[in-house]
């Protein structure tokens, strides 16, 4: 009887210990009527993904004081870029950061990765703000359930190694060099020569630091805030792929939203464009003293831009072949070209 | 000979059931699977390695296959330890619980299990619709929906584990 007694409490208990850790969901839809945006990115907190992410969160909780809220989500804690991809999809958060990972969702985002094609930011703008960029390549991606706001910026990249000061393409000769998930990446590196091996960013440090890779491939602000120029002798500025980033919503989540808070959010995400590419510049004309101040040792050299342009001539050839608006879509971006 | 003599029972083990002898079966064949997912998850990092170092021209598919077996062997090891009764476990207040608390509580942490092995099924598969416009990175041939298929599998397996046993547990069996 005794034992009968206490398996009822124990089950009372349990029930009530189950039902307690319930109680958050229903407290969590009761405040429908403001929006909160959970907005993740893969930068730290140095970096120009999380400077740029502020900023939009600070314009948009201000214009839409008390109807949105944008919360950030820096170093990846709401997942990876291909993380997010899914989760933005199946409503795990409303917005998020990709840049380079945009060529694995459609093949055309892969004008993006070919070598010297964006000449400056104020090409990049120009090309942000084409018609036909527009639709056929950002809007277009909401019927893969994702839907682009505008276009920020990820930056110019740049090689660093341990080897030897890299000034044209045949000094990459069996490099071995860090690059980021992707097909283009791979092919352009091949094509001069080097060496390149995919491998996750958050082990590029400790791969440098053993040598397991001589060198690797980012922009500027990502170097520094994960501060590889630590552990690597030579910066050379190749800026040979300008990467821009952009300010993606869950399309599902997207249609929910009422249609004046959306033409705002978007109007808000465009203007941020021109608030990263500034930060962007600013930030490549300061950082390498920073870098050098850092690390005395560290030496930095210019490159010979037309030989890197010219080695690149086969990727241009392939990405025509390989992608059906490929060829179309370099002319345009070529055409837009600012004098 | 087996006739049992009230009060005594047979010294022989009785003689498995079929559903025993299926979950059995069906055991053996999990462990074989999660054995050949390591060992080419081995060769893969292997491969990468020769390629990276002796032959000089990295492979550009070695980390992200390695990585979708790691996720493989990670949930198809869980059907594996579902069964085994190997996951995590605070038992030490079970210990001390008279027995018909244990059992109340220990058929309370499988509905509990149940229900999450039924939410990797349901998620898992909304995760799986949310993958289909994608492919791997590396090669584009393979569809990402395959890779997230993982998920809601190995949750169906675990729920197909997890409901005999429990209700082995509620009826005061010990084991299956």
């Amino acid at each position: 009887m005794r034992a009968h007694r206490l398996m009822r409490a124990g089950i009372a208990i349990s029930i009530l210990l189950v039902s307690l850790s319930l109680v958050n969901v229903p407290r969590a839809g009761a405040q429908a009527q403001r929006i909160v945006i959970r907005f993740g990115h893969v930068g730290f907190p140095d970096s120009l993904f999380e400077l740029t992410a502020q900023e939009f969160a600070r314009r948009v909780n201000r214009e839409l004081t008390g109807r949105v809220e944008v919360r950030v989500f820096h170093s990846s804690q709401l997942g990876t870029d291909e993380d997010m991809i899914r989760g933005v999809r199946v409503g795990a958060l409303e917005m998020f950061l990709p840049s380079t990972i945009m060529s694995s969702v459609d093949d055309a985002f892969g004008v993006f990765e070919m070598p010297y094609i964006i000449v400056n930011r104020r090409h990049m703008k120009a090309v942000a703000e084409h018609p036909d960029v527009k639709r056929n390549l950002l809007e277009a991606q909401a019927l893969r359930g994702l839907r682009l706001l505008g276009v920020w910026e990820n930056g110019y990249r740049h090689v660093t190694n341990n080897v030897r000061p890299i000034t044209k393409p045949d000094d990459l000769r069996g490099i071995k060099l860090r690059i980021p998930r992707g097909v283009w990446r791979q092919k352009m590196f091949q094509a001069y020569g080097a060496n390149p091996t995919p491998m996750a960013f958050s082990e590029v440090f400790s791969a440098l630091q053993t040598g397991v890779m001589d060198g690797q491939e980012n922009p500027l602000a990502q170097i520094w805030g994960a501060k590889f120029h630590e552990v690597q002798k030579f910066l050379s500025m190749t800026g040979h792929v300008y990467t821009p980033a952009y300010p993606t919503a869950g399309e599902a989540w997207w249609q929910k939203v009422p249609p004046d808070i959306r033409l705002t959010i978007k109007r808000i995400a465009e203007e941020v464009g021109d608030y990263a590419r500034a930060q962007g510049e600013r930030l490549d004309n300061s950082l390498v003293a920073e870098m050098q101040k850092a690390n005395p040792k560290l030496a930095v050299n210019q490159v010979d831009k037309r030989a890197f342009i010219a080695a690149s001539a086969r990727i241009y050839d392939d990405f025509a072949k390989e992608v059906p608006t490929g060829a179309a879509l370099v002319k345009l971006i070529q055409s837009l070209t600012p004098r | 000979m087996d006739a049992v003599v009230e009060g005594r029972e047979s010294l022989r083990a009785p003689r498995p059931s079929v559903l025993t002898r299926l979950y059995a079966g069906f055991a053996l064949i999990v462990e074989i699977w999660c054995a050949l997912l390591m060992v080419a998850m081995a060769l893969i990092v292997l491969l990468g390695v020769w390629y990276r170092y002796a032959v000089q021209r990295a492979l550009p598919w070695y980390d992200e296959f390695a990585e979708f077996l790691l996720v493989w062997l990670t949930f198809y090891g869980s059907v594996l330890a579902t069964r085994r009764g190997g996951h995590i476990g605070f038992e030490t207040l079970l210990d001390y619980a008279p027995r018909g608390v244990r059992r109340a509580l220990l058929v309370v942490a499988d509905l509990v299990v149940l229900a999450i092995q039924g939410a990797l099924v349901v998620y898992g598969w909304r995760l799986v619709q949310a993958a289909s416009f994608d492919t791997a990175i590396s090669l584009r041939a393979v569809r990402l929906s395959w890779v997230y298929a993982a998920i809601p599998i190995s949750g169906a397996l675990m729920f197909a584990i997890g409901l005999p046993q429990l209700v082995w547990r509620a009826m005061g069996r010990q084991r299956p």
